[in-house]
């Protein structure tokens, strides 16, 4: 029999997979590179932080709470920067997909 | 209920690991570690609360401060084409 925190735990844990599942499935979809970083963004933030607010739900008060609060304070700087830093550095360095088979 | 949920994050990483094997360019190889590392955090963080040992949450930050890094620098790498 599980507690009522556990199930309300789960159910954020298992929406975060459900996240995770539709960006894989569209960065398998799509070609473009700038639309697999949307997509990969997705699953950074939203995905990552359902997911940690699942297991802190589940997990109840204690000493392992804060350090899963640090992990998720620490992704939502962390992450969209690195992906904020992937974009800058593909647009920088002209790398543009569109334009391969037009030459 | 979080063997079942290590069970279903597991089979995840082999999409990332395809992501970086085949990935057209260097930048889609870059993304697809950078999935694999957010999820391997998430493994070590539903292992950590399986066996309940709390310093592998500690193990978990590092891990995610590393792969920060290693994505800036080597973005950085190829962003100037060889000095960084």
């Amino acid at each position: 029999m599980m507690n009522i925190h556990e199930i309300i735990g789960s159910i954020f844990v298992l929406i975060g997979l459900v996240i995770q599942l539709f960006g894989i499935y569209g960065i398998f979809k799509y070609e473009h590179f700038y639309v697999r970083l949307t997509l990969s963004s997705l699953i950074d933030s939203a995905g990552l932080i359902t997911i940690i607010i699942g297991l802190i739900l589940y997990k109840g008060f204690g000493f392992a709470t804060l350090k899963l609060g640090f992990i998720l304070l620490l992704m939502l700087l962390l992450n969209p920067l690195s992906n904020h830093i992937l974009g800058r550095g593909a647009f920088l360095s002209n790398y543009h997909p569109e334009r391969q088979g037009e030459k | 209920m979080l063997n079942i949920f290590f069970i279903m994050f597991a089979p995840l990483c082999l999409f990332h690991l395809y992501r970086i094997i085949k990935g057209p360019s260097v930048w889609d190889r870059l993304l697809g570690l950078n999935l694999f590392s957010i999820n391997m955090i998430i493994l070590m963080m539903l292992y950590a609360l399986i066996k309940d040992i709390d310093y592998l949450l500690d193990l978990a930050i590092v891990y995610a401060l590393l792969g920060f890094i290693s994505i800036v620098f080597i973005a950085r790498f190829i962003q100037r084409k060889g000095k960084i």
